[in-house]
């Protein structure tokens, strides 16, 4: 079957392309973007702590933003959880390689 | 068009639809008013729901295919509704007109009682939405859990 008709990372820029930069610079990259993830992940947290706080205080006209925020939050963090669980899993996965 | 597109799509029906509830609820509420700031009996009140503009689409699909997906509604305005005043005879009523006739609002209560029901209807609706869209996310996260 079928599924791609072509390459989706034929038109990536050179400097994405994971096979022409070195381990190093591969690894500086994974830890920006994870960096990225996280601090993206962190923002909706605080949206959502901010938004209660508004609803305890009063100060809020949609009782579903605050709802929403909590459940956009929930969600990344779930997120979150799943890809370190299986960062930490591949981790293991060569610790435990005999020679 | 981000993960929380969805969301982001269903959450403004969900304004929308609560400030249309607002509406009905100010127009249940001055079902007999005769008297407003502008003279006159009050009009009723209904919202005008607008398609918002699609935002910036997915990259890959974009140079295909021009078609992208909407973002959602908004509330563009609120207008009144221009149909006549009702009129009742109450010659004891101090804004009773010369013959005894009183003007009354344009507001009939078993349409908007109708209307509250759409609205709570469409409200859950997006909140059904929004829960489908929680269970695909959810799902996608089992994908390659062990069990």
């Amino acid at each position: 079957m079928r599924v791609l008709d072509r390459n989706p990372f034929a038109d990536f820029p050179a400097k994405l392309r994971p096979s022409q930069t070195n381990a190093k610079e591969q690894w500086f990259q994974f830890a920006e973007k994870i960096q990225g993830a996280v601090d993206e992940v962190d923002g909706l947290d605080k949206e959502s702590q901010k938004l209660t706080q508004d609803a305890v205080l009063g100060r809020i006209e949609n009782l579903h933003d605050v709802m929403i925020a909590a459940e956009k939050a929930r969600t990344a963090m779930n997120l979150t959880l799943e890809v370190r669980g299986k960062v930490i899993e591949a981790y293991k996965e060569v610790m435990r390689m005999q020679f | 068009m981000g993960m929380f597109h969805t969301i982001d799509v269903s959450a403004s029906g969900l304004t929308a639809e609560r400030l249309r509830m607002d509406v009905i609820s100010n127009n249940i509420a001055n079902v007999n008013t005769t008297r407003t700031e502008d003279g006159g009996p009050f009009r009723r009140q209904l919202c005008i729901f607008q398609a918002r503009k699609p935002m910036a689409s997915f990259p890959l699909m974009e140079r295909r295919k021009p078609q992208v997906v909407g973002n959602g509604v908004r509330v563009t305005t609120i207008m009144s509704d221009q149909a006549p005043f009702k009129l009742i005879y109450d010659p004891n009523h101090p804004d009773a007109d010369k013959d005894g006739y009183v003007r009354m609002p344009n507001i009939n209560i078993v349409h908007e009682m109708v209307d509250m029901i759409t609205a709570t209807r469409a409200y859950e609706g997006n909140v059904s939405c929004i829960n489908a869209s929680k269970d695909l996310f959810n799902s996608a996260l089992g994908i390659g859990a062990r069990r």
